[in-house]
């Protein structure tokens, strides 16, 4: 597979870098009391929600871009980020869920967090979904641009949701509320293992989007030229 | 003396197989549409330059 020397680069330092980053969640952050050995799911389900979240900041991006310069070249990069986006915060989810059960005693509960990441998930299916409905790909760009960037009012709502709401779940910036169940507070060690966790998916993330992007161009230029064949 | 932590390795466990498996089954089937892609690519290719015989 042909790639540009600085995606060979990224992808050698984004491997090293979440070596690094399990080897400080496993071996430097310290074990915290209360929760015990779970709590260390915490440095790499906060990046996982952290990409998925930057990703559909991309997407978004991405979809002004389209409408602006009606270059497909935007188009190709949002499906990308959505697609890649969802697979982050699907992790996210489930790895809160297996957090959540012996911290708050069940798998999922109605809480406004998890009911706001819940909806975010299904608002970027329901993208793809738009997507495999429409057969014009002009249409299908403009449509699914414009989708993206009214789909992202569902990323602060997410993000938000345990300042705005009274939830049980943690805060991570900032001191949680009342009711908030597995906060604790961070030794350096343990906030030196979050950065590097996210700078390790972030970097991820980047070489992610540009195969899932040069996969979509070849994929569109496979169905131009079967389209070609076929009308002859 | 302090309490001992609970044990909640098993939950660790399943929290960081489900994170990195999840990435792990993204990246086969990125490799695997990769694959496809380039057979049609190889197959079209092919499909031209019989046309193209055909044609001289």
């Amino acid at each position: 597979m042909q790639r540009p020397t600085w995606v060979r680069i990224l992808e050698i330092v984004a491997a090293v870098l979440v070596l690094v980053a399990l080897g400080m969640v496993f071996f430097y952050a310290p074990l915290e009391r209360i929760m015990g050995q779970v709590q260390r799911v915490f440095y790499f389900h906060v990046a996982a929600n952290w990409i998925g979240m930057l990703s559909f900041g991309v997407a978004a991006l991405s979809g002004i871009a389209y409408l602006v310069t009606r270059h497909e070249r935007w188009d190709r990069l949002a499906v990308a980020a959505v697609e890649i986006g969802l697979v982050f915060a699907i992790t996210g989810i489930v790895s809160g869920s297996i957090w959540a059960r012996p911290i708050w005693n069940t798998w999922w509960t109605w809480d406004p967090r998890l009911v706001s990441v819940t909806i975010m998930v299904l608002v970027y299916f329901a993208y793809l979904m738009l997507r495999q409905g429409i057969e014009d790909p002009e249409r299908r760009a403009r449509f699914a641009a414009v989708y993206a960037i009214l789909g992202f009012l569902s990323v602060p709502l997410t993000f938000f949701s345990i300042r705005l709401f009274r939830t049980i779940h943690p805060q991570v910036i900032g001191k949680g509320g009342e009711d908030a169940m597995g906060q604790f507070d961070m030794t350096p060690e343990m906030l030196h293992t979050l950065l590097v966790s996210l700078l390790a998916y972030t970097v991820l993330y980047v070489v992610l989007l540009w195969h899932r992007t040069h996969l979509e161009g070849l994929r569109r230029q496979v169905e131009e030229r079967k389209a070609r064949w076929q009308s002859g | 003396m302090q309490p001992m932590p609970p044990n909640t390795t098993t939950y660790m466990m399943a929290g960081y197989v489900v994170m990195l498996g999840g990435i792990l089954l993204y990246l086969v089937s990125l490799w695997v549409r990769y694959r496809q892609v380039q057979a049609d690519m190889a197959l079209l290719e092919e499909m031209d330059s019989e046309t193209r015989k055909m044609h001289s």
